[in-house]
């Protein structure tokens, strides 16, 4: 067969051809078709936080009287504290306290505390929330019953 | 015979290609051109802010046990059914400052698409948007993050949130 009788056979047979050709087509068009697509796209976006130091005194509750001598009285109370680091709780007597007031210090000794005199009652390396710390004071025997802890309270992050 | 194989593969290579038109058919003084194009997934997602600051909580938001935050908007376009999924780059916060690492987990930090419900962590993959082709679906985000004294040292805490959009 020359080369034009091919050409002429290939137009002769055009229609079928053309009709081959477009369901060969189709039928790779509906397999892209139907295969799942996979396109996917991620966007990244930081997100920022800035923590502070944060301390806090809850609440103390009612001094408990613990022991009684003749020259004084031992109250204990419990001081709730949170702190998101590491902290000291130090205690000071209170301004309207008359006479001395011994406060237990962390390492368990009396010590003498005056207004604006702070004691050091605990020292702990990690955060706590709603931690009660156990405070304990004595006041002159003399001295009324406190209806409160007649302490000021300092919470210092370490 | 080769003839008519190499040009039914040229053919359907075109259509396929949606290179223009195919063998044009031809009779008396008209023809008729086929003109095929493909198109593909088309998706696109925006954000209306590139970095996220979560705020510094305070003593109220320690004792409350979290913070809020008003997120970026997330606007959505596919021309198909497609889906936008949110989820943490890592399983915890990174951490700058001079305390140990607390590992602040990423489920720390939830998430919603209404203010006041924030069902997601993302410390799990959770849908955004799930739905048919649209031209711009807003999403607007909303950020709770969960505060605790004992565990959340002072510091600056750092997450990468990964949209992700696909075409399931």
């Amino acid at each position: 067969m020359s080369r034009r009788d091919a050409a002429s056979s290939f137009r002769g047979s055009s229609a079928p051809a053309a009709r081959r050709l477009a369901a060969l087509a189709a039928m790779l068009l509906c397999a892209v078709g139907v295969k799942p697509a996979e396109a996917q796209r991620v966007v990244s976006v930081p997100v920022t936080l800035r923590v502070a130091p944060v301390l806090r005194v809850e609440e103390a509750t009612s001094p408990e009287e613990t022991a009684r001598t003749a020259a004084y009285v031992e109250y204990r109370t419990l001081v709730r504290v949170s702190a998101n680091l590491g902290y000291e709780l130090r205690v000071s007597a209170a301004p309207e306290v008359a006479g001395p007031v011994l406060v237990r210090g962390a390492g368990g000794a009396f010590e003498a505390s005056a207004p604006g005199t702070w004691v050091s009652v605990l020292r702990r390396a990690r955060p706590c929330g709603g931690c009660a710390v156990e405070v304990v004071c004595r006041l002159p025997a003399s001295a009324v019953r406190p209806a409160a802890v007649p302490l000021r309270f300092q919470l210092v992050g370490r | 015979m080769r003839p008519r194989l190499a040009a039914s593969l040229v053919a359907a290579l075109a259509v396929l290609g949606g290179a223009g038109p195919a063998a044009a058919q031809c009779a008396g003084g008209s023809c008729d051109a086929s003109l095929s194009m493909t198109v593909g997934d088309v998706m696109r997602l925006t954000l209306n802010g590139a970095n996220t600051a979560l705020g510094t909580p305070v003593e109220a938001d320690f004792t409350a046990g979290y913070r809020d935050a008003t997120g970026p908007v997330a606007t959505v376009r596919c021309n198909r059914a497609c889906m936008v999924t949110l989820l943490g780059a890592t399983a915890t916060f990174g951490y700058a400052g001079t305390l140990p690492n607390p590992n602040k987990p990423a489920a720390d930090l939830r998430w919603g698409t209404t203010n006041g419900a924030y069902p997601n962590t993302l410390g799990s993959a959770a849908t955004v948007y799930s739905g048919a082709a649209t031209d711009g679906t807003a999403r607007p985000l909303f950020y709770r993050t969960l505060w605790s004294f004992s565990s959340d040292v002072p510091g600056t805490y750092t997450l990468v949130a990964s949209f992700t959009i696909s075409a399931p």
